[in-house]
Protein backbone atom coordinates (compact mmCIF):
# COMPACT_ATOMS: atom_id res chain seq x y z
CA UNK A 1 0.00 0.00 0.00
CA UNK A 2 1.52 3.41 -0.71
CA UNK A 3 2.21 5.61 1.83
CA UNK A 4 -0.05 7.98 0.76
CA UNK A 5 -2.92 6.26 1.18
CA UNK A 6 -1.96 4.67 4.43
CA UNK A 7 -1.28 8.16 5.61
CA UNK A 8 -4.98 8.81 4.64
CA UNK A 9 -6.32 5.99 6.70
CA UNK A 10 -4.64 7.25 9.67
CA UNK A 11 -7.29 9.36 12.07
CA UNK A 12 -6.73 12.93 12.62
CA UNK A 13 -6.13 13.44 16.45
CA UNK A 14 -9.18 13.96 18.25
CA UNK A 15 -11.58 13.46 15.51
CA UNK A 16 -14.40 10.89 15.84
CA UNK A 17 -12.73 7.99 13.56
CA UNK A 18 -10.06 8.14 16.71
CA UNK A 19 -12.38 7.75 19.27
CA UNK A 20 -14.45 5.09 17.89
CA UNK A 21 -11.31 3.01 17.26
CA UNK A 22 -9.98 3.26 20.15
CA UNK A 23 -11.42 0.68 23.05
CA UNK A 24 -13.11 2.64 25.62
CA UNK A 25 -10.74 2.10 28.55
CA UNK A 26 -7.76 3.39 26.06
CA UNK A 27 -9.16 6.76 26.79
CA UNK A 28 -7.91 9.16 29.51
CA UNK A 29 -11.09 10.73 31.44
CA UNK A 30 -11.33 14.52 31.75
CA UNK A 31 -9.36 14.89 35.17
CA UNK A 32 -9.87 17.31 37.38
CA UNK A 33 -6.34 18.57 37.43
CA UNK A 34 -6.18 18.62 33.75
CA UNK A 35 -9.17 21.14 33.71
CA UNK A 36 -8.42 23.56 36.44
CA UNK A 37 -5.23 25.11 37.70
CA UNK A 38 -5.34 24.46 41.34
CA UNK A 39 -6.40 21.54 43.73
CA UNK A 40 -8.24 24.57 45.85
CA UNK A 41 -11.90 25.57 44.50
CA UNK A 42 -13.36 28.98 44.58
CA UNK A 43 -15.62 27.47 47.72
CA UNK A 44 -12.54 25.88 49.20
CA UNK A 45 -11.16 29.34 49.53
CA UNK A 46 -14.40 30.58 50.73
CA UNK A 47 -14.49 28.51 53.74
CA UNK A 48 -11.00 28.70 54.76
CA UNK A 49 -11.09 32.54 54.60
CA UNK A 50 -14.19 32.47 56.93
CA UNK A 51 -12.71 30.20 59.95
CA UNK A 52 -9.06 31.99 59.11
CA UNK A 53 -10.91 35.48 59.97
CA UNK A 54 -13.05 34.30 62.90
CA UNK A 55 -9.97 33.25 64.31
CA UNK A 56 -8.29 36.61 63.41
CA UNK A 57 -11.62 38.87 64.55
CA UNK A 58 -11.25 36.95 68.09
CA UNK A 59 -8.02 37.95 68.42
CA UNK A 60 -8.67 41.07 67.61
CA UNK A 61 -11.54 41.24 70.09
CA UNK A 62 -8.86 39.22 72.87
CA UNK A 63 -6.36 41.36 72.66
CA UNK A 64 -8.49 45.14 73.03
CA UNK A 65 -10.44 43.35 75.91
CA UNK A 66 -7.10 42.35 77.54
CA UNK A 67 -5.41 45.51 77.44
CA UNK A 68 -7.99 47.46 79.08
CA UNK A 69 -7.46 45.05 81.96
CA UNK A 70 -5.01 46.15 84.75
CA UNK A 71 -4.56 42.33 86.68
CA UNK A 72 -3.60 39.57 85.29
CA UNK A 73 -6.28 37.59 87.22
CA UNK A 74 -9.01 39.78 85.13
CA UNK A 75 -6.71 39.29 82.02
CA UNK A 76 -6.59 35.44 82.43
CA UNK A 77 -10.11 34.74 80.37
CA UNK A 78 -9.23 37.23 77.63
CA UNK A 79 -6.19 35.36 77.06
CA UNK A 80 -7.64 31.73 76.92
CA UNK A 81 -9.56 33.68 73.85
CA UNK A 82 -6.48 34.46 72.58
CA UNK A 83 -5.39 31.23 72.45
CA UNK A 84 -8.63 30.16 71.05
CA UNK A 85 -8.52 32.26 68.60
CA UNK A 86 -5.20 31.40 67.39
CA UNK A 87 -6.21 27.88 67.35
CA UNK A 88 -9.47 28.58 65.39
CA UNK A 89 -7.09 30.63 62.88
CA UNK A 90 -4.76 27.42 62.81
CA UNK A 91 -7.85 24.95 61.99
CA UNK A 92 -8.55 27.07 58.95
CA UNK A 93 -4.99 26.69 57.37
CA UNK A 94 -5.01 22.87 58.22
CA UNK A 95 -8.14 22.90 56.62
CA UNK A 96 -6.69 24.51 53.06
CA UNK A 97 -4.05 22.41 53.46
CA UNK A 98 -5.95 18.69 53.86
CA UNK A 99 -7.92 19.85 51.13
CA UNK A 100 -5.04 20.26 48.54
CA UNK A 101 -3.66 17.51 49.86
CA UNK A 102 -6.25 14.78 49.41
CA UNK A 103 -6.80 16.54 45.95
CA UNK A 104 -3.50 16.05 44.91
CA UNK A 105 -3.85 12.46 45.98
CA UNK A 106 -6.65 11.78 44.49
CA UNK A 107 -4.80 13.28 41.41
CA UNK A 108 -2.21 10.94 41.83
CA UNK A 109 -4.55 7.77 42.20
CA UNK A 110 -6.43 8.65 39.04
CA UNK A 111 -2.94 8.49 37.30
CA UNK A 112 -1.68 5.38 39.11
CA UNK A 113 -5.50 3.70 38.28
CA UNK A 114 -4.54 4.87 34.58
CA UNK A 115 -1.77 3.28 33.95
CA UNK A 116 -3.00 -0.09 35.74
CA UNK A 117 -6.06 -0.19 33.64
CA UNK A 118 -3.91 0.38 30.61
CA UNK A 119 -1.22 -2.36 31.35
CA UNK A 120 -4.19 -4.75 31.71
CA UNK A 121 -5.74 -3.95 28.75
CA UNK A 122 -2.24 -4.10 26.84
CA UNK A 123 -1.75 -7.90 28.32
CA UNK A 124 -5.21 -9.20 27.67
CA UNK A 125 -4.63 -7.96 24.04
CA UNK A 126 -1.30 -9.95 23.82
CA UNK A 127 -2.77 -12.92 25.75
CA UNK A 128 -6.04 -12.55 22.63
CA UNK A 129 -3.38 -12.13 19.96
CA UNK A 130 -1.48 -15.45 21.83
CA UNK A 131 -4.72 -17.32 22.16
CA UNK A 132 -5.73 -18.18 25.61
CA UNK A 133 -4.01 -21.76 25.77
CA UNK A 134 -0.79 -21.46 23.81
CA UNK A 135 2.68 -20.28 25.04
CA UNK A 136 3.77 -17.02 24.07
CA UNK A 137 6.87 -18.75 22.89
CA UNK A 138 5.26 -22.08 21.69
CA UNK A 139 5.32 -22.52 17.84
CA UNK A 140 2.15 -22.48 16.05
CA UNK A 141 0.90 -23.03 12.37
CA UNK A 142 -2.54 -24.01 10.84
CA UNK A 143 -3.31 -26.72 8.81
CA UNK A 144 -3.58 -24.08 5.87
CA UNK A 145 -0.48 -22.76 6.62
CA UNK A 146 3.31 -23.78 5.07
CA UNK A 147 4.70 -22.00 7.40
CA UNK A 148 5.33 -22.00 11.25
CA UNK A 149 5.26 -18.98 13.88
CA UNK A 150 5.34 -18.03 17.51
CA UNK A 151 2.47 -17.85 18.87
CA UNK A 152 1.87 -13.81 19.15
CA UNK A 153 2.94 -13.44 15.40
CA UNK A 154 0.79 -11.16 14.17
CA UNK A 155 0.18 -13.64 11.09
CA UNK A 156 -1.66 -15.82 13.46
CA UNK A 157 -2.85 -13.36 14.96
CA UNK A 158 -7.12 -14.34 16.02
CA UNK A 159 -6.25 -17.80 13.89
CA UNK A 160 -7.35 -21.29 15.44
CA UNK A 161 -3.45 -22.36 15.75
CA UNK A 162 -2.22 -25.54 16.82
CA UNK A 163 0.82 -26.05 18.37
CA UNK A 164 3.98 -27.83 16.89
CA UNK A 165 7.82 -28.95 17.67
CA UNK A 166 10.67 -27.95 15.31
CA UNK A 167 10.95 -31.86 14.43
CA UNK A 168 6.86 -31.28 13.70
CA UNK A 169 7.53 -28.91 11.01
CA UNK A 170 10.25 -30.32 10.07
CA UNK A 171 8.06 -33.37 9.22
CA UNK A 172 5.60 -31.46 7.73
CA UNK A 173 8.02 -29.69 5.66
CA UNK A 174 6.55 -26.53 6.98
CA UNK A 175 9.06 -23.27 6.83
CA UNK A 176 10.48 -20.38 9.09
CA UNK A 177 7.98 -17.59 9.54
CA UNK A 178 9.66 -14.14 7.51
CA UNK A 179 7.95 -12.27 10.09
CA UNK A 180 8.71 -13.24 13.68
CA UNK A 181 11.54 -15.54 12.58
CA UNK A 182 11.29 -18.56 15.11
CA UNK B 1 16.71 36.34 37.57
CA UNK B 2 14.91 39.58 37.50
CA UNK B 3 13.60 40.23 41.73
CA UNK B 4 10.51 41.55 40.43
CA UNK B 5 9.53 39.04 37.54
CA UNK B 6 10.29 36.04 40.62
CA UNK B 7 8.61 37.83 43.02
CA UNK B 8 5.33 37.86 40.21
CA UNK B 9 6.15 34.20 38.91
CA UNK B 10 6.55 32.77 42.40
CA UNK B 11 3.93 34.91 44.50
CA UNK B 12 3.33 32.15 46.58
CA UNK B 13 6.11 31.80 47.95
CA UNK B 14 7.59 35.09 48.16
CA UNK B 15 4.50 35.75 50.30
CA UNK B 16 5.57 32.95 52.33
CA UNK B 17 9.69 34.94 53.17
CA UNK B 18 7.15 38.04 53.54
CA UNK B 19 4.93 36.34 56.12
CA UNK B 20 7.79 34.51 58.01
CA UNK B 21 10.18 37.99 58.12
CA UNK B 22 7.09 39.77 59.73
CA UNK B 23 6.28 36.71 61.89
CA UNK B 24 9.90 37.26 63.02
CA UNK B 25 9.36 41.02 63.66
CA UNK B 26 6.32 40.39 65.54
CA UNK B 27 7.74 38.19 67.78
CA UNK B 28 10.76 40.44 68.57
CA UNK B 29 8.96 43.52 69.07
CA UNK B 30 6.54 41.42 71.02
CA UNK B 31 10.13 40.23 72.56
CA UNK B 32 10.85 43.71 73.35
CA UNK B 33 7.87 45.73 74.43
CA UNK B 34 7.06 42.56 77.45
CA UNK B 35 10.89 42.62 78.70
CA UNK B 36 10.51 46.12 79.36
CA UNK B 37 8.22 46.01 82.00
CA UNK B 38 8.15 43.27 84.84
CA UNK B 39 4.43 43.50 85.77
CA UNK B 40 2.96 40.66 84.40
CA UNK B 41 -0.67 42.52 83.52
CA UNK B 42 1.44 44.83 81.11
CA UNK B 43 3.35 42.09 79.16
CA UNK B 44 0.13 40.29 78.20
CA UNK B 45 -1.08 42.62 75.54
CA UNK B 46 2.60 42.09 73.95
CA UNK B 47 2.26 38.65 73.93
CA UNK B 48 -0.72 38.56 72.64
CA UNK B 49 -0.19 41.26 70.13
CA UNK B 50 3.69 40.21 69.55
CA UNK B 51 3.72 36.67 70.13
CA UNK B 52 0.59 35.32 68.66
CA UNK B 53 0.90 37.74 65.61
CA UNK B 54 3.73 36.13 65.42
CA UNK B 55 3.08 32.71 65.34
CA UNK B 56 0.21 33.32 63.15
CA UNK B 57 2.48 34.69 60.06
CA UNK B 58 4.78 32.19 60.95
CA UNK B 59 1.70 29.45 60.26
CA UNK B 60 0.80 31.74 57.13
CA UNK B 61 4.46 31.70 55.66
CA UNK B 62 4.37 27.54 56.15
CA UNK B 63 0.75 27.46 54.26
CA UNK B 64 1.83 29.57 51.71
CA UNK B 65 4.99 27.70 51.08
CA UNK B 66 3.22 24.16 51.58
CA UNK B 67 0.18 25.70 49.20
CA UNK B 68 3.07 26.28 46.29
CA UNK B 69 4.67 23.08 46.26
CA UNK B 70 0.88 21.41 45.89
CA UNK B 71 0.41 24.09 43.07
CA UNK B 72 3.72 22.71 41.61
CA UNK B 73 2.13 18.93 41.81
CA UNK B 74 -0.88 20.21 40.50
CA UNK B 75 1.10 21.14 37.52
CA UNK B 76 3.09 17.65 37.19
CA UNK B 77 -0.08 15.81 37.48
CA UNK B 78 -1.29 18.12 34.14
CA UNK B 79 1.93 17.22 32.93
CA UNK B 80 1.29 13.41 33.48
CA UNK B 81 -2.16 13.26 32.00
CA UNK B 82 -1.05 14.92 28.85
CA UNK B 83 1.84 12.55 28.65
CA UNK B 84 -0.93 9.65 29.21
CA UNK B 85 -3.30 11.49 26.13
CA UNK B 86 -0.34 11.12 23.86
CA UNK B 87 0.34 8.31 24.70
CA UNK B 88 -3.14 6.87 23.85
CA UNK B 89 -3.33 8.92 20.69
CA UNK B 90 0.00 7.46 19.57
CA UNK B 91 -1.48 3.82 20.39
CA UNK B 92 -4.35 4.57 18.04
CA UNK B 93 -2.49 5.35 15.44
CA UNK B 94 0.04 2.99 15.45
CA UNK B 95 -2.89 -0.02 16.43
CA UNK B 96 -4.88 1.51 12.93
CA UNK B 97 -1.56 1.29 11.16
CA UNK B 98 -1.22 -2.00 12.21
CA UNK B 99 -4.46 -3.38 11.14
CA UNK B 100 -4.20 -1.38 7.58
CA UNK B 101 -0.95 -3.17 7.43
CA UNK B 102 -1.67 -6.75 8.35
CA UNK B 103 -5.22 -7.24 6.99
CA UNK B 104 -6.10 -10.01 5.16
CA UNK B 105 -2.87 -11.78 5.21
CA UNK B 106 -2.62 -15.97 5.48
CA UNK B 107 1.04 -16.60 6.30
Amino acid sequence: MATTELAAQVPRIGSNATRRSAPPSARVPEYRFMREDSPWRRAHGLVTSVIVAIGCALAVVSWVGLSGENTFREQSGWLVLAVFAAVISAIGMSVWLLIGFREVRCGEREIVAEVRRRRADREQARRALAGPLVDREALVTTDQMTRFHWADCRLVRAKAVTVVTRDQAAERNLQECGVCRP
Amino acid sequence: MDLMKYVRAQWDRSGAVAAVVFGLVALFLGWLGSSDTGYVAAQMPYIVSGGLLGLFLLGVGAVLWLSADLRDEWRQLRVLGEELRLDNELQARSSNLSASATGGGTG
